[in-house]
């Protein structure tokens, strides 16, 4: 969430899409050939084809989280589906570490899959036959590594996960939260660089969810790993997200960082699906501090200008006098005050959007 | 107009009637006349497919062969002698699990001669005790699920031993040791070609329907005509009887592997092979094993039929007890067949469930704890069977092995039954 990307990162991205497609049907590669890169979902229709990634352009860092956010149908799994080769795309480019992953042989791929990739699946993909340990164990067996050296990694992962003690049941013995475990556990068996999770949290109830995503964020903390992450939770969305994009119809409407997402929507279907969010969750300080008042006014507490709003809140609410913001050098860049976060928190929407 | 489009019914009906009497009224009654009777088109199909397989079998792309009995090479046909290769290799196998299970020595012949063993007397292959084979099911039930396996296995075991039909019994075992396996592989592969292949499977689809509704004595001509008269026959009989509905229930397995499990396989970058192995034929395990299932009945099942053309055991009693009427004896065979067939099937089954433990920190006695126990039990019995050979002197040894039909039966309270009807 709130990892710096780094300039030279920048330089190099991990994952690059450019003008990807994937339309389902088929002689969807001849309509799309003919209709040139612009698609009328109705003419596709009509032919008997479904939209599943409509020219999706885009590239993701080292060590960041995108996030992929839309309506049930959008594409989300077909994009991930698309950069992880599951399916064929119909048109475009992708590129995985500068390597063209379309070009690859069957050979390549098995190997990037083998030491790059790891996925987690909305509906699990366990294996029904093989315990916990085996499942985790899996990807590691396919690789060719010993028995014995498989099945203490994947010990760990289980430990990881906190399904000790469940090590020898089946899949179908435990619940769905503890399945998506098993599949967490299973796809960083191998230490992937790249990992995607579609919609891995939803089917745990909020409080093992929240639990999940700040094992997950601590995960990330240590591993550093380039995701692509899939949900329908908004707030799940905020919590992790480096980026997020929005998808609708197969087309990323808007790809940016969580807080440009909310406060200047690209599309005004953006703008609805991001109506109800909780902008204080969102928003940095600084976004709505006030110029520096003089040091006899301010109290001891100070506050970081890029301290989402939601996270100090309460330290700013106990504080009677004016706060202090500070830059990354301890510099007083501005102030806040406590009645300012209580506007924000309970006033109307939008009365800070033209403050950003 | 009005009456056809308000009754179509009638019309049709009148039509049908009209078409009727005229056909009757104008149609001679004459053997020559083709509307009454169809020429026989199809009369010389029988002779020519008879013609095709001699001349396949007989005069069909000549080749020399050397026969190593006499020593000289001979013309003969090439398709004869695939089959014959293939035939011999199939009654090797049979051959050589009967033998282990009962002795002989034609497994020695096949790589010695027959002279080799004439003149060594020590030369034959000895019989394994019975007690062995008990000790040995009992052993492998409960190695592969436990105390009820064990028992089941073992009171079966025990039955055929008892009852006197341990020979048959054997005989039938060594020709489904054989036939099942290779009928298990051969639809699995099949199955999973149907799988991979579109065009495999619209044209096995059709030959498994035909196949399936073909009555099971129909397969015995072809067959004896191409592979002989013998245990082969059978068991290759009992081979194309028994793929169908394995290739039909692996097909079903493959196609009901959920595509997540599929997807999951191929992101942990598998190969071909690996996830055909390990995750989809896995994961389709039901209904292979429900397959596997099959298999094995339709082997029991064929074992009576497959007797009709040449093959040992119980199905050959069996039908020689029908012929004589002697239901007593008939009905101990029938458990007989049952008794293996429900073994098999169990001890199958068990053995694909089982489950590794990874953990169990086993030295080499505790890990090959079984194969240990096995040896054991081979001495003891076979001690057992010296001891045997001591008490019964020239007699029987019943440690060793029981004859046929030395053994109890409940024959003469059901041929009493009959006779008294009779
Ligand atoms: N194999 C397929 N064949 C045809 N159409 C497909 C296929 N897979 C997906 N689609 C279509 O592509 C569109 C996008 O599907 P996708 O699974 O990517 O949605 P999603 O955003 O992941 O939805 P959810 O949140 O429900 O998982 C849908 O309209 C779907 O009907
Ligand atoms: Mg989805």
């Amino acid at each position: 969430m709130s990892s710096q990307i780094s300039v030279e990162n920048r330089a190099k991205p991990v994952i690059k899409c450019s003008s990807v497609y994937k339309v389902f049907g088929e002689n969807a590669k001849k309509l799309l050939a003919q209709s040139n890169g612009r698609i009328d979902a109705k003419i596709f229709k009509d032919a008997g084809c479904v939209v599943g990634v409509n020219n999706a352009s885009f590239e993701v860092y080292e060590g960041e989280i995108l996030v992929v956010m839309g309506l049930s149908g959008s594409g989300k799994s077909t994009l991930l589906r698309c950069i992880s080769r599951l399916t064929d795309t119909t048109a475009g480019d992708i590129f995985i570490d500068g390597q063209d992953l379309l070009a690859m042989t069957s050979k390549q791929l098995i190997e990037v899959r083998r030491n790059k990739m790891g996925m987690v699946f909305q509906n699990f993909g366990l294996l029904p036959h093989k315990t916990v340990l085996e499942n985790i164990a899996f990807p590691l067996q396919v690789k060719g590594k010993s028995t014995d050296e498989s099945m203490k990694r994947a010990l760990e992962m289980v430990e990881l996960v906190g399904l000790d003690g469940r090590e020898n049941y089946f899949p179908r013995q435990l619940s769905g939260g503890q399945q998506q475990r098993v599949g967490i556990a299973r796809s960083l068996a191998v230490e992937p660089d790249i990992w995607f999770l579609d919609e891995p949290f939803s089917a745990l109830d909020p409080l093992i969810r929240k639990e999940m995503q700040d094992e997950f964020l601590r995960l990330q903390g240590v591993l550093n790993k380039t995701i692509l992450f899939v949900t329908h939770d908004f707030n799940e969305a905020l919590r992790l997200a480096d980026r997020i994009a929005i998808m609708k119809d197969g087309v990323i409407e808007q790809l940016d960082t969580p807080a440009n997402i909310v406060l200047r929507p690209a599309t005004e279907y953006v703008r609805k699906f991001t109506e109800e969010v909780p902008r204080e969750k969102v928003l940095k300080i600084e976004s709505v501090m006030e110029p520096a008042v003089d040091q006899s006014l301010l109290g001891p507490l100070q506050v970081s200008k890029d301290a989402i709003i939601y996270m100090v809140a309460e330290a700013v609410l106990t504080e009677p006098k004016h706060v202090a913001v500070v830059n990354d050098n301890g510099d007083i860049v501005g102030s806040i005050h406590a009645s300012k976060i209580i506007t924000m928190l309970f006033g109307q929407t939008g009365a800070y959007d033209d403050k950003a | 107009m009005d009456f056809l489009k308000r009754y179509p019914k009638y019309a049709q009906f009148i039509l049908l009637l009209i078409i009727f009497f005229a056909l009757y009224l104008t149609v001679i009654p004459s053997e020559t006349n083709i509307l009454w009777r169809l020429p026989a088109l199809f009369a010389g199909v029988p002779g020519g497919i008879n013609w095709f397989a001699e001349h396949l079998m007989y005069d069909w792309f000549p080749v020399e062969v050397y026969d190593p009995e006499l020593e000289e090479y001979e013309t003969s046909a090439l398709v004869r002698e695939l089959t014959r290769g293939f035939s011999r290799g199939v009654l090797f196998c049979i051959e050589f699990v009967r033998e282990i299970l009962l002795g002989g020595v034609k497994t020695i012949v096949a790589f010695t001669s027959w002279d080799f063993v004439g003149e060594n007397e020590w030369a034959v292959w000895p019989a394994l005790p019975w007690t062995v084979v008990l000790g040995g099911a009992i052993l492998l039930g409960y190695a592969l699920r436990g105390k009820g396996l064990a028992l089941l296995a073992g009171l079966a075991i025990a039955y055929i031993a008892i009852f006197g039909q341990w020979e048959p019994a054997m005989e039938t075992l060594s020709f489904v040791l054989i036939a099942a396996p290779v009928s298990c592989l051969l639809g699995l592969f099949f199955g999973t070609v149907a799988y991979k292949s579109r065009t495999a499977e619209t044209i096995l689809l059709p030959l498994l329907n035909v196949a399936q509704t073909m009555p099971h004595f129909s397969y015995l001509i072809p067959v004896m005509v191409f592979f002989g008269v013998g245990d082969h026959a059978g068991a290759i009989a009992t081979i194309i009887f028994a793929t169908p509905p394995m290739i039909r229930l692996t097909l079903l397995g493959l196609k009901r592997v959920s595509p997540e499990v599929v997807e999951a396989g191929a992101m942990t970058g598998c190969t071909n092979a690996q996830m055909m192995l390990k995750v989809l034929i896995p994961t389709a395990r039901r209904d292979i094993l429900i397959g596997t299932n099959q298999v094995i009945m339709q082997c029991l099942a064929m074992a009576v039929i497959a007797s009709f053309i040449g093959a040992k055991g119980l199905g050959f009693n069996l039908l020689l007890a029908l012929n004589q009427l002697r239901i007593g004896q008939a009905l101990e065979l029938g458990i007989c067949i049952v008794l293996i067939a429900v073994v098999l099937d169990k001890l199958s089954l068990a053995w694909a469930n089982k489950q590794t433990d990874y953990f169990a920190d086993d030295n080499f006695v505790q890990r090959h704890k079984y194969g240990i126990f096995f040896v054991i039990l081979l001495t003891i019995c076979v001690i057992l069977s010296f001891i045997g050979k001591l008490i019964f002197g020239g007699g029987i040894n019943f440690f060793h092995l029981i004859p046929h039909n030395q053994g109890i039966t409940t024959e003469p309270f059901w041929q009493a039954g009959v006779d008294s009807d009779g």
